[in-house]
């Protein structure tokens, strides 16, 4: 797929998302060309985020700094960045962000302030208490490691928990595997919205990676539907 | 020798290609008829290439007394014949051409001559006209009788006719998949599926009547699996393409994998005819549905009339996974209302078993008038389901109710409903055990039967003593004209055919390894021509793990698609692929082992135990290894043994309409099913208790113990 079609449907779907009421906020995403190499993003990068799961200071932060593709309605925030080698999708990171703020904080939130000046009062209002315990999951795809690196390191992979974590995944997820993930188990109310747009990002490549060493551990088997 | 006219001495086959102008076809056809003209008679074909150019034949005769004839039925226009020079030289280019044409065979050379006659006659708007002008005869429809005949010495002999055919219809042969140059031994089983495959790439003359016969308007083909419905399609895309160049072709299908098949077949026959490629900006290879990268017909559909577009995995969660096309084109086809789109002039549509309804009302809409849809079908491709949907079904009726599509045969006319006679995947003897066991006709109560008896006439089946009656006994076999030769001159029914029971455990899988070594050494088979079915699909995660180590403690390499390779690759060469039946469902394979086929007899689920046990066995090319452990596997055994006793015939007594219909409408009940999976789970259960030595909690010994009346 063309990344200028599939960040064109991701801009419309967020946005039209948020007129619906289905999401808090987006942002929106453009791609950027250097020689054959695409990369489609928001305007903040999130970074690695690599301990698995986020504090409620990084939450906020990334909310501040609009590092997220979007945010939805419980708080949860979803990132997409992706690189392509012309229309081939070679590597991405794909985070799923649960909020570590409890829901009720968020259902709380008054509609003439900012989100994350909301938490960050909340914060120092209530201390640990609001928050609760989530993690974050993480799906990656990496090729080409150098040569130093010894720990087993799939190329499609998800992580969650730590930032050791790398469950090696079948073949690279492409941005409507992800989304349909986050919308079929975490975000069902909005994905009737979601399922207005998905046929227009879907790739008909199903690319397999997952090596027989890594086949023979726990593993994903997941193929795109 | 000529399989479509049986007397070529006495009668006058006629084969409608594409032409122009139906009142003089017709007309023509009537005198040569009153003339009593004999032998094939081709209208509107073929299409050959001379001086850079191509050049269509108006018709063609091919008799033994006449020779070759070619007929000019469009040089009068206005009742004017063309200006002389223009007939001429129309004549010696098609004189030219097919000189040309057939004396590139040797069969019809003799020595540096070509050894059949070729006349050329423009046929005159004066009927009672008989005239030589030169090398061409003008003749007139009341005196096509005159056409000279050949002195008897040198009249054609069969083997000629054949041959002669073959060149005029120009259909190149398929190659056969595989050149399997490892056989040396001429007796082997490798040496015998290498000939099997030589000559199933030979069309016959069904397959290449049904690839010219045309019909300016919708057409049908069918026949069962494996008939050679998919070659028929590429063949009259190929042929249409070439004779209409202007026209856009689309040629649909349902299996993705059938993408690189017809751009292979349509490339290799336009070639045939006319030297060139064809033009892919006319002929359009797209697949039914479509993807981000593929353009498809239901995606074309929904971006010309706006209505939104859905991707399987969203379709699937829209309306569901096993009727995500129907949904889509479902709601597609909302869009359409009263419009016709008119974007295609032509469109063949192959597996149309597959492809639901609306997707049918999508093509009507997009196909031009005179509506030209070929579809071929799939007969029978579940036992339980022999119902062949009419055109009203699939296309569906105008506002006043009328069917949008009709079809009938008519003499003289353009067959609309073409039956392809010949099953070419599986040997005869397999086929009929095949549905001996699908529909259990040795078992009290039987699985299913045919509601109507007349089905298996359709699908190439007689019966000894006439038409089949419901309550009486009956004997039925295939015919001879369903049954390609070759299998009678390579094979065998009892080398085709093998059943082996097993005490369990894994001696079932060390005898399928053995036998395997046997078929790779002694057989001259590639791994790559093995394919092991497991009927149980809910175990055949841990079963096809069992028999991939035991094949991997032997040296025999497999692997198991979608499990240990990418599941869109069944067949690996230098592998043997290890899969369900799901997964077999469209593959063939020249040896395949049907395992734990003891799991497709029971009391539960009867009709679908029966239906994979078919389908399974139909996956054979050439030999079938039928195997299992316990008492599910000696009923299995002892129907095939009968059907053996038998002469590979089914003798049994057929039900009564009313038993027929009630074992028809008997669904497997959820319930049933339910409780089947439960039996499997608990087999499993017992299972791993026997072969690991686990203990069995007391409770279910005492349950089991109370169950088996305390044995």
């Amino acid at each position: 797929m063309n990344p200028h079609s599939a960040c064109s449907i991701l801009n419309r779907l967020f946005f039209h998302g948020v007129g619906e009421g289905h999401f808090y906020a987006a942002q929106t995403h453009s791609v950027s060309e250097t020689g054959n190499v695409r990369k489609l993003k928001p305007s903040a990068s999130i970074g690695m985020l690599t301990n698995g799961g986020v504090t409620a200071a990084e939450y906020v932060k990334i909310l501040e700094d609009g590092a997220y593709s979007v945010v939805f309605q419980d708080g949860a925030i979803a990132y997409i960045e992706c690189t392509f080698h012309g229309n081939t999708l070679d590597s991405y990171r794909f985070f799923y962000i649960p909020s570590p703020f409890d829901t009720e904080h968020i259902v709380e939130l008054p509609s003439d302030i900012p989100l994350a000046d909301w938490l960050r009062m909340v914060l120092e209002d209530r201390g640990a208490l609001c928050l609760k315990s989530v993690g974050a999951l993480r799906f990656d795809c990496v090729r080409g490691l150098p040569a130093d690196v010894h720990e087993p390191h799939p190329v499609s992979h998800l992580t969650m928990i730590t930032g050791d974590c790398r469950i090696p995944i079948r073949g690279p997820l492409q941005i409507s595997a992800f989304l349909h993930f986050i919308f079929d188990n975490f975000q069902r109310s909005a994905r009737p919205c979601w399922l207005q747009f998905s046929s227009y990002l879907a790739f008909d490549t199903s690319e397999v990676t997952i090596t027989p060493e890594e086949s023979a551990v726990f593993h994903i088997n997941w193929e795109s539907l | 020798m000529n399989d479509i006219v049986p007397n070529i001495d006495t009668e006058l086959d006629v084969i409608f290609g594409e032409y122009r102008d139906t009142n003089a076809v017709e007309t023509f056809v009537k005198a040569c008829r009153n003339a009593s003209l004999t032998g094939t008679l081709y209208i509107g074909y073929p299409v050959l290439a001379i001086d850079d150019d191509k050049i269509e034949y108006d018709a063609i005769l091919v008799s033994r007394n006449r020779g070759v004839v070619i007929f000019d039925l469009y040089s009068t226009t206005g009742g004017v014949l063309a200006a002389d020079d223009k007939v001429v030289e129309r004549m010696e280019k098609l004189y030219a051409a097919l000189y040309n044409r057939l004396n590139s065979f040797s069969e019809l050379r003799s020595g540096r001559q070509l050894a059949v006659s070729i006349q050329t006659a423009t046929i005159t708007p004066l009927a009672s006209n008989f005239e030589n002008v030169g090398d061409n005869l003008t003749v007139g429809l009341d005196r096509l009788a005159e056409v000279p005949q050949i002195p008897a010495p040198s009249r054609l002999d069969d083997t000629q006719i054949e041959h002669l055919n073959a060149a005029i219809q120009r259909i190149s042969n398929l190659k056969p998949k595989k050149k399997r140059e490892g056989v040396t031994n001429p007796d082997s089983m490798g040496s015998k599926i290498k000939e099997i495959e030589k000559r199933i790439a030979n069309l016959d003359l069904w397959q290449k009547r049904g690839s010219i016969e045309y019909v300016n308007g919708p057409q049908r083909i069918r026949g069962l699996a494996g008939s050679g419905k998919t070659v028929v399609l590429a063949l009259k895309a190929a042929y249409l393409h070439v004779k209409r160049p202007d026209w856009t072709i689309v040629v649909t299908f349902n299996t993705r994998s059938l993408y690189q098949q017809f751009e292979a077949l349509i490339t290799r026959f336009v070639y045939a005819q006319i030297n060139e490629e064809p033009d892919w900006s006319k002929i359009k290879i797209m697949h039914a549905w479509g993807g981000s990268e593929r353009s498809g017909v239901y995606r074309e559909f929904t971006s010309l009339i706006g209505a939104p577009y859905r991707d399987f995995a969203t379709a699937a969660r829209l309306y569901g996974y096993e009727t995500a096309f129907k949904g889509a084109c479902d709601e597609a086809i909302s869009y359409l209302q009263s419009r016709e789109l008119e974007a295609y002039d032509m469109m063949l549509i192959d597996e149309a078993q597959d492809l639901p309804t609306s997707f049918f009302r999508i093509v009507h809409a997009m196909v031009k008038n005179p509506k030209r849809i070929v579809w071929a079908y799939d007969d029978l491709q579940n036992l339980g389901d022999a119902h062949l949907p009419s055109p009203k079904e699939l296309f569906g009726t105008d506002a006043k109710g009328r069917p949008l599509v009709e079809l009938s045969n008519q003499n003289d006319k353009p067959q609309q409903d073409i039956v392809l006679p010949r099953c070419y995947r599986n040997p005869p003897w397999t086929l009929v055990t095949a549905h001996g066991l699908g529909f259990g006709i040795h078992r009290d109560p039987m699985a299913q039967i045919f509601t109507d008896p007349k089905v298996w006439d359709r699908l190439g089946y007689s019966n000894e003593g006439g038409a089949i009656e419901f309550s009486s006994a009956v004997n039925i076999a295939r015919k001879q004209e369903s049954v390609p030769s070759f299998f009678h001159d390579y094979l065998t029914p009892e080398d085709t055919l093998t059943v082996a029971k097993f005490d369990g455990g894994e001696s079932q899988y060390r005898w399928i390894a053995g036998e395997i070594k046997k078929l790779v050494s002694e057989g001259e088979m590639e791994f790559s021509d093995i394919l092991i079915i497991l009927p149980n699909v809910k175990t055949s995660k841990s079963e096809g793990s069992r028999l991939y180590q035991v094949l991997a403690s032997e040296g025999i390499k497999a692997h198991i698609p979608g499990q240990t390779s990418s599941r869109d690759e069944v067949f690996r060469e230098g592998s043997i692929a290890i899969t369900h039946i799901h997964r077999a469902k469209g593959n063939e394979a020249p040896v395949v082992f049907v395992v734990n086929a003891g799991f497709c007899e029971g009391d539960y689920a009867l009709k679908k135990r029966r239906n994979i046990l078919f389908t399974a066995i139909t996956r054979s090319r050439a030999w079938t290894y039928i195997t299992g452990s316990g008492s599910g596997m000696d009923v299995i055994a002892a129907e095939v043994e009968k059907i053996r006793q038998d002469g590979y015939a089914l003798k049994f007594v057929y039900p009564a309409k009313e038993q027929a219909e009630a074992l028809a409408v008997t669904s497997d009940s959820i319930e049933g099913e339910d409780l089947v999976a439960a039996f499997d789970d608990l087999r499993e259960a017992l299972k791993r208790v026997r072969d690991e030595q686990l203990p069995l909690p007391i409770d279910l010994q005492e349950e089991l113990a109370a169950l088996s009346g305390g044995k």
